[in-house]
Formats: structure tokens, C-alpha cells, sequence
């Protein structure tokens, strides 16, 4: 079975790209009411992994003051990419920026969770308003979700290119056992977002394509070159297909750019990720040559709870049981997960996995999987 | 009456339970009674006709579908074989017990001396259930491993050919290919494995099961007269199927004509099975749009997308207002109709064989049967289009497959197959 989220596509092409210019409309509406005079501070709790909120609008131009206030039990590190450096914010602790966006939105990232979906996004977005005051709303904030996981994935998809980079740098200069692990970091970067990649034609088979899947004169990609690094051994004549595939990466990168994506498309996203976890990786049909399938598993599980991690702020309001119910299941996998791991922490290959060990991954993952879809019920 | 608690005893008691108090006081000496029994109720079809039953009569509840393979080297085993075969499906199908029936023969006072009975008895008390059994020759039957077994290489028609493999299979060669094929199909699971047990009796010494399949819920209709059935995905599935009135679609697209060369196959058809597994844990959990996306239909009415009623004609060419195709490209409905040129007969059933023991998940799916006069023009075409855009594919795997020539109905008194020997 391949990668699962065909509904992908036809909502990213349809409805999607009417939802920026929306949530502007509905933001400024909002921002219209509310009084107007001296900036009024807004705070956002800093959360263990969340920001709430995590879409805030702020009238471009004007001067705002953004206070995160860390209510975890965890030190957090704060930045508003490219208005604020990064600032640790102890537990207990709060930090206030002012800060005066431009008519453009601004991701808001935890250096230390972004990668596990802490982000938001700071949009600079209603310029005609007349008070100067960020604005958060909490019956729009579920809308905020695309908005804030496209932080989430372009920062990925930056990753997954600067670490393909390396791997076909490794390649080039001929050196096997550097390019054979550069191999499965960059897949952990691809693995997390890799439904995305079905949105654009034919892009996810040039990348992602398994042997017989193509007829061998097409077949390029990242298991061809797994193919040839651990079947032949070898880098001599792979450094065209490593440059094509670095290409191919920067071109999904800039198709994901121009994406605008709605909240059901993230939740479609995250169970999409599962649903590949569940499938290929489970089966050991993902990685046949490297046996890796169990490292690209947990990438995708840890995609999947990035995207899922958006919702947070929402569901907190929302329906916080269900919050607490998905996240222990998600807590629950990655503890099995890290119990399959070698002493150095790279995940265990493949054959060396019990029936017993799979049978404890896919209940697992199963088990997300039937709260995770409820979350739809809340979008409504 | 001295026996009556001994294993042998409690075994013959047991097995005519069924049958009330017939035993009680009449020793073993019931044996027209019993098999009375059999025949009292339930729709039977006939055997004997131009076309083999189970092909166009209205899809049963129940199946169990059979691989064989033979183990004799002799043309003529294979023919005294598939006499047997068809003397006891006709029996069978007639609701009434094989050979001289299911009680035992009673020589003298002996109790000790009597033989199994030829029939072995679980369908006693049961009706008809309107059983149907279909026979279909592999292409190894025509050459196996380079070798012409049986002197019938030359006979094979071009159309049984060995599939292709197709993108994405996950074939499991415990679930592919066989020499003879055997398709019961029945209202009661009972009377269907009674028919293939009895048929493998038979066999003993000349053929042996490759594999089989239980299917326990049909998932086409194959008659007007029929309500389109849900597959264990929750959708209705196979609503444009072939129904077995539309005569001339019939000739058109199931059964082998005069034009189609070897003339011993003339008036049969050729069967694909397969095995398709469903990530039924997986479904479960995508989102209802999602799931409807993926097949085209709306899930509880079964009408096309963008349409109101189940049979309402699917609109390809129906697009929304942002210029989307209505039903989406890849979407399982849109391909299956092969753009409405390919037709093929599906008379598939769900299937469950309990829980994959690696993962705890589900074994469970479709297992696929459909008929055509021409799996080269048919099957494959219509199966390379699904394999490689179906967006179904994220959800199922072919984990099984298998070919067969079904030959044309038996005269009476004859056999099936007859013709492929006439001229040996």
C-alpha cells in the first residue's frame, strides 16, 4: 500500500486557497468591535507543547505587545521569526515583545518542540483596522490551525532540503557509510510531511517511488538511491539521481509555499501520516534494502502528533478530555517506540522486530487513531 | 443398541440429531429417511444446462471457493474426475446426498463391517440452500513448469492466460493459482463447505486443495431482483455490475462466442479471483469525506457523488463550482466503470480468516470473483488502470490472485469439460 491521503488534493485545490483571504475578513470583523485606543496587551500561555493561542492578528504597521507567559512545567524557547530573537522563558515565567508586524504572517516557534508542531503564527493581516490590539478569538481559533501548521511544515521541508544537500554532497565526494546515515536523517524530515507530496502531480513517485512500481528506466528517487547504497554498495554513478532528488525536494518546497491549507486538511494530514505508520512501515515495505522501515515509522507518528499538536489550543477549549485522551495515547506510542532502540538511539532494523514487538506498535497506533478521527467531530 | 455410547455410536447419533427420533428404536436402518431429509426444502437450480451454474444466477449468500491440484499424470484420470465431480454437484445441488448416502449400509448384524458412508452427512437435515458448483481449469492444468501433463497444451485457450503482475501486489503464493477450480455458492455455509469437502473426498488420490476460501457475505448483485449489498468498507459497491437479464450484455462481455477460437469453451467464460485485503483498522479511522472520496459514492445512499439516488447514472463529466471534477479523478467509482467501456461480471464476497498474527489486525476483505469473455480485454486493462490510480489502493492489497477457465454447462449424462477431450 502507498502513502494515504488522497483527499489531499482535491481540497487542497479547491477550497483551500479561499482560506487566508477568510480569516483576514473574519479577523478584521472581529477587531472592528473591539475598543479601540492604547494597545491592550495580549498573552499567550506557553504550554507543554503548545502555544494557546496560536494564531494571534495584529494590525500591520502598529505597534503591538505580545506577552508569552510559560505555564508549563518546562523551560521553553520563545521566537516570533523574524521580529524577536529566541528568548527562555523558566517555567513560571513570562516575556513581553512589542513588536510591529508588517503586512505578512510571522511563525512562532519553540526552538525546542517546533519540530513536534509547537508553532503559531503572528498575522499581519488587517491593515485597515483602527486599533492597534491583537486579536485572538476563540470560535475562529480551530481556523488558525492551517495557517499555524504550515509554520510547522515549511520549517520541515527547509530541513528535509538542507539535509538531502548533505546526503548528495556525501555521495558526491564517494563516502558510503556517511551517506548511508544521511540517508535515513533526511528521510526522518521527508517521513514527517510526506502525504504533503501528493498534491503535486507526479512529484511523490519521483521522490518516493518503490522498486517495480515504475518500470526501472523511470524509477528515481529515495529508494533507488537506498537501493544502490545498500544492495550494490555503492556511490559511484548516483550522483545525477541525488541532484535530481535535491531538486525535486526544492521544487516540492516551493509548491508548498503558494499552499494555503484548511483545518480538516491538517487533521486529514495527521491520520494520513498514521495511516502510513499503519501500512507500509508496519509491513516492512518502506525501506527494503536499508530495513530502516521502524525509523520512518516513528517519523511518521511524530508528524502525524505535530499536526495533530495545532489543534491543541482549540481542543483545550474545546473538549480538553479528548486533548488528554489523544495526547497519553501519542505518549503511550513513544514510549513502545523508544523501548525498540539500540544503545546509540537509532530505532532497531526491521527483522530484528518481534511479531510481538509490530503487534504492540500497530495497537498502539490504532488505538490514536480512533480518538484522533473524533477531533473531525469538533471542526463542525 | 449395545454400541450406542461407543465413539462409533455417539458420532452416528450425533450426525442425526438433525434428523428428530429417527434413530430412536430403528437402529441404523434408516437410511432412506435420512436422506429424505435432504431434499424437503430450499430453491434448487439445475446442473446440466448450456452455461455452468453460479455464473448469471442471482449471487448467493454464502461461498467457498476451492483451488485444487492434481496430482496424476493421466489424461484419463483427469476426465474420470471431472465425471465424478459433476455426477456428485449434481446431486448435491439438487439438495440430495452423494453416492448411496449418508447413513450407512448395514451388512447383515455386523455393525463392525459398515464403511464411512459416501456422503459425509453435515448438510443432512439442511435444504438446497440454492447451492450452485462452477469448475474452472488453470492454465497450469494446460502446462505446468514447461510440461505438458496431460496432452492438452495445444487446447489452451489464449485468453486463460497467466495474469501480469500488477503494481502493488502483495501476492501470497498460499493464495494463488491452481490446476481446477471450484466455486460453491450457497444460502448456508454449511451446504457450500459440504460441497467442497465432498468434491475433495472424491478427489483422493488424483487432486488435492491448494488453498480455499470462506466468504460470508456476497457483495454483488448479479440480478435486478437484488439489492446492491455493502462491502465491509460500509459502501455499496458494484452497483453498475452486469445483471444477468441484460442478455445481449451477457453474450457481449461473459460468455466465449463462436468467434472466440477454441470451440470446447464456447458458451463458458473465464474467472479472476482475487484476494484483496482490506486495512479495515485504518478505514475506520479517515474521515467520513475522505472514505467518500475515495469511492465516489455517498455512503448510506450509495448515489454517485453529486447525484441523489444510488442508480442514478455516474456524471463524469459533472464538475463543481470551482471547476473540480465532482467524482474526483482517482476515485474508485470513476475507475472501476472504466470510463464506461469495460464490463465484467463481479461476483465477489467479504471474507474474514480471523487476525493477522504479526500485528493483531484484521485478515479480512473482499475476495474478488468476476466473469468475462476475455480477461486480456477485461480484467487486466480495468486492473492496471485501478493498480496504479485507484486512490482504494492506500486501504487494500492484493494478497492473492488466481485465473480459470470455466467451461460450458454439461449435457445431461455427460460431464464438464467434455469437449476439451473429444478429440484426444
Amino acid at each position: 500500500m502507498r502513502s494515504a491521503v488522497a483527499l489531499w488534493p482535491l481540497k487542497m485545490y479547491s477550497a483551500a486557497s479561499m482560506f487566508f483571504l477568510s480569516i483576514v475578513i473574519i479577523m478584521s470583523g472581529l477587531s472592528a468591535c473591539s475598543p479601540a485606543g492604547a494597545a491592550t496587551p495580549i498573552t499567550i500561555s506557553v504550554r507543554d507543547n503548545y502555544f494557546d493561542p496560536n494564531i494571534i492578528t495584529s494590525a500591520p504597521g502598529k505597534a503591538a505587545s505580545l506577552t508569552f507567559h510559560n505555564a508549563g512545567a518546562v523551560p521553553h524557547v520563545v521566537q516570533i521569526v523574524g521580529l524577536t530573537d529566541q528568548t527562555v522563558i523558566q517555567p513560571g515565567q513570562s516575556a513581553t515583545f512589542r513588536v510591529t508586524p508588517q503586512t505578512r504572517q510571522y511563525a512562532i516557534v519553540d526552538a525546542l518542540y517546533g519540530a513536534d508542531g509547537m508553532v503559531g503564527t503572528l498575522i499581519g493581516g488587517a491593515p485597515d483596522q483602527q486599533a492597534s490590539t491583537p486579536t485572538v478569538s476563540p470560535s475562529v481559533a480551530v481556523q488558525g490551525t492551517g495557517a499555524a501548521y504550515k509554520t510547522y511544515l515549511l520549517d520541515q521541508a527547509d530541513q528535509l532540503v538542507a539535509s538531502a544537500q548533505t546526503f548528495a554532497d556525501a555521495i558526491a565526494a564517494g563516502d558510503l557509510a556517511q551517506a548511508q546515515a544521511l540517508y535515513v536523517s533526511t528521510r526522518h524530515y521527508y517521513e514527517r510531511i510526506a502525504p504533503v507530496a501528493r498534491s503535486f502531480g507526479t512529484l511523490e513517485s519521483r521522490l518516493n517511488a518503490r522498486e517495480r512500481d515504475l518500470p526501472d528506466d523511470q524509477w528515481t528517487g529515495f529508494h533507488r538511491l537506498e537501493k544502490a547504497l545498500w544492495v550494490d554498495g555503492a556511490t559511484s554513478g548516483q550522483e545525477g539521481l541525488a541532484r535530481q532528488l535535491v531538486a525535486d525536494l526544492r521544487e516540492l518546497r516551493a509548491d508548498l509555499e503558494v499552499h494555503a491549507l484548511l483545518p480538516t486538511d491538517v487533521l486529514d494530514l495527521s491520520v494520513a501520516l498514521l495511516d502510513q505508520a499503519l501500512t507500509t512501515k508496519l509491513n516492512g515495505q518502506e525501506d527494503r534494502y536499508a530495513r530502516t522501515d521502524l525509523a520512518d515509522l516513528s517519523s511518521n507518528v511524530a508528524g502525524s502528533r505535530a499536526a495533530f499538536t495545532v489543534f491543541a489550543p482549540f481542543l483545550q477549549r474545546t473538549n480538553p478530555a479528548l486533548l488528554a485522551e489523544i495526547t497519553d495515547r501519542y505518549d503511550r506510542f513513544e514510549n513502545i517506540a523508544n523501548t525498540l532502540r539500540e544503545p546509540d538511539g537509532a530505532y532497531l532494523l526491521y527483522p530484528a522486530l518481534t511479531p510481538g514487538q509490530l503487534h504492540q506498535l500497530s495497537d498502539a497506533m490504532i488505538a490514536i487513531g480512533e480518538p484522533l478521527s473524533r477531533v473531525a467531530s469538533q471542526l463542525k | 443398541m449395545k454400541k450406542k455410547f461407543t465413539r462409533r455410536g455417539v458420532l452416528l447419533g450425533a450426525g442425526a440429531v438433525g434428523a428428530g427420533a429417527l434413530l430412536a428404536g430403528g437402529g441404523f436402518a434408516a437410511r432412506a429417511s435420512l436422506d429424505e431429509l435432504y431434499s424437503a426444502s430450499g430453491q434448487s437450480y439445475p446442473f446440466y444446462g448450456q452455461h455452468q451454474p453460479g455464473i448469471i444466477t442471482p449471487a448467493q449468500d454464502r461461498l467457498h471457493f476451492a483451488a485444487f491440484d492434481l496430482v496424476t499424470e493421466r489424461a484419463s484420470d483427469l476426465q474420470a474426475l471431472l465425471r465424478i465431480w459433476s455426477d456428485a454437484a449434481a446431486t448435491m445441488m439438487a439438495g440430495r446426498p452423494i453416492g448411496a448416502g449418508a447413513a450407512p449400509v448395514l451388512y447383515g448384524d455386523n455393525t463392525a463391517t459398515i464403511p464411512p458412508s459416501s456422503d459425509t452427512g453435515e448438510a443432512l437435515g439442511l435444504p438446497a440452500a440454492r447451492l450452485t458448483i462452477t469448475f474452472g481449469f488453470g492454465p497450469t492444468l494446460f502446462l505446468k513448469d514447461g510440461k505438458d501433463r496431460f496432452g492438452l497444451a495445444a487446447r489452451r485457450p489464449e485468453a486463460l492466460i497467466d495474469l501480469p503482475p500488477f503494481p502493488g501486489d502483495a501476492l501470497d503464493p498460499n493464495y494463488c493459482g491452481g490446476d481446477l477450480c471450484v466455486q460453491a455458492c450457497a444460502d448456508d455455509p454449511q451446504v457450500a463447505f459440504h460441497a467442497v469437502r465432498n468434491l475433495a473426498r472424491l478427489a483422493r488420490g488424483l487432486a488435492v486443495l491448494r488453498w480455499t476460501q470462506l466468504g460470508f457475505g456476497r457483495t454483488s448483485s448479479t440480478s435486478r431482483s437484488q439489492e446492491t449489498p455493502r462491502n465491509l468498507m460500509g459502501f455499496k459497491d458494484g452497483t453498475n455490475n452486469l445483471k444477468s437479464e441484460e442478455t445481449a450484455l451477457m453474450e457481449a462481455h461473459v460468455w466465449a462466442g463462436a468467434g472466440d477460437q477454441l470451440s470446447w469453451m464456447r458458451s463458458g467464460t473465464y474467472l479472476v479471483a482475487r484476494r484483496i485485503r482490506m486495512a479495515l483498522e485504518v478505514w475506520d479511522h479517515n474521515l467520513l469525506e475522505e472514505q467518500e472520496w475515495v469511492i465516489g459514492r455517498e455512503k448510506v445512499s450509495g448515489a454517485p457523488l453529486g447525484k441523489k439516488q444510488e442508480f442514478d447514472l455516474v456524471d463524469l463529466a459533472a464538475r463543481d463550482e470551482k471547476g473540480n471534477p465532482l467524482v474526483p479523478a482517482r476515485s474508485h467509482v470513476r475507475l472501476a466503470i472504466g470510463e464506461g467501456k469495460i464490463k465484467i461480471l463481479r461476483r465477489g464476497y467479504s471474507f474474514t480468516d480471523g487476525t493477522d498474527m504479526r500485528t493483531g489486525q484484521f485478515d479480512a476483505g473482499l475476495f474478488f470473483i468476476a466473469f468475462q469473455r476475455d480477461p486480456r480485454t477485461q480484467f487486466v486493462p480495468l486492473q492496471m488502470s485501478l493498480a496504479q490510480h485507484d486512490a482504494l489502493n492506500d486501504y487494500i492489497s492484493h494478497t492473492g490472485s488466481a485465473i480459470f477457465a470455466c467451461p460450458p454447462g454439461a449435457r445431461e449424462g455427460g460431464f464438464v469439460g467434455e469437449e476439451l477431450f473429444a478429440s484426444i
